[in-house]
């Protein structure tokens, strides 16, 4: 499994593509907002996951700890199949926000992402297209 | 000796402090003749106008003198300015970003989205040809795409627009530094 991270707009995606460009020879598949939960997948095929807060949102009612160890789970399994990497929007570096469920959506994000980056053989922070590793080795 | 260089970080992170270090450094060391300081702000309140003098007073009492150059919407320079003998110092493109969506919010929002692009383009053109001409520019910016996003359509056009001019910036820049809390971090 493999994270980037980065600000809002500051080409993330892209980052991803320009990568996986050279990758031609396998199957990729984009997701924004959903776990895909086919269990159709095999391990030469690569699944980009990106828009963890719109997951997070649909289940803000639940509990912190719960949801982000549920997403990480969904994630993990996928992992086994196929080859994961997660665009993670670095959302936890401005002012707390007024509303409670923004505070949650921001929390939730911070749990999930802290189990993803654990989970990862790669993480990569992308400012602005510039990539630098975190950790491990170059996509 | 040409260079386009970019610096951001968050509110009070001293990114102005270390532009303008950096700039008067520049301007003695390639010893060049003048320093100018490209001012987009527009007092709307007291606290904006007590923030533009605040600025201001510190820039007359550096032991080298700048000269100021009012760009509030349209990216000109000042046709006498000569590129090879100056420095040039914008702080901040935020500012001239929220102005532009300002002058152009009457619009029908295509027609806006034209506008502002025709903006956004002249812009890029002026660091082109002002690089192009050995001139030194440090652009200041300010780091606000990593909190969550707004819940106004109008803040959310405002971050994409400006995360990708950044991602232009960062491309084009020869350098490129991110401040946190007076922590420099050089990404180009």
């Amino acid at each position: 499994m493999q994270v980037i991270i980065g600000g809002a707009y500051n080409g993330k995606r892209k980052f991803v593509k320009e990568k996986l460009l050279n990758n031609s020879s396998t199957n990729i598949h984009f997701f924004e907002g959903e776990i895909p939960t086919s269990n159709m997948f095999s391990k030469e095929e690569i699944i980009v996951i990106g828009n963890f807060e719109k997951i997070i949102l649909q289940n803000v009612h639940l509990e912190e700890e719960f949801i982000a160890e549920e997403v990480f789970h969904l994630i993990k399994k996928l992992n086994q199949q196929a080859q994961v990497i997660c665009i993670c929007t670095d959302i936890g570096r401005g002012v707390v926000p007024l509303l409670k469920e923004e505070r949650k959506l921001r929390d939730t994000c911070g749990r999930l992402y802290q189990k993803l980056f654990s989970e990862s053989e790669s993480v990569i922070r992308v400012w602005y297209g510039i990539p630098q590793i975190l950790k491990g080795e170059v996509l | 000796m040409a260079k386009v260089i970019f610096i951001t970080g968050g509110v009070r992170s001293g990114k102005s402090a270390f532009a303008e270090y950096y700039a008067k450094q520049l301007y003695q060391e390639l010893e060049r003749s003048s320093l100018y300081y490209i001012a987009s702000g527009v007092a709307v309140d007291e606290e904006m106008e007590m923030r533009i003098r605040r600025h201001q007073k510190d820039r007359e009492n550096s032991a080298i003198k700048w000269s100021t150059i009012e760009i509030q919407d349209d990216p000109k320079l000042p046709e006498n300015i000569s590129p090879k003998q100056s420095v040039i110092l914008w702080d901040c493109i935020t500012t001239w970003l929220s102005n532009i969506l300002y002058i152009t919010e009457h619009l029908e929002a295509n027609a806006r989205m034209l506008e502002i692009e025709k903006y956004l383009v002249k812009l890029k053109k002026l660091f082109i040809s002002w690089k192009k001409n050995d001139g030194i520019i440090l652009l200041v910016s300010n780091e606000i795409l990593d909190e969550p996003a707004s819940s106004y359509a109008e803040a959310n056009y405002y971050r994409r627009l400006l995360g990708e001019l950044h991602q232009w910036i960062v491309h084009y820049s020869d350098e490129a530094y991110e401040m946190d809390y007076s922590k420099v971090e050089r990404w180009k």
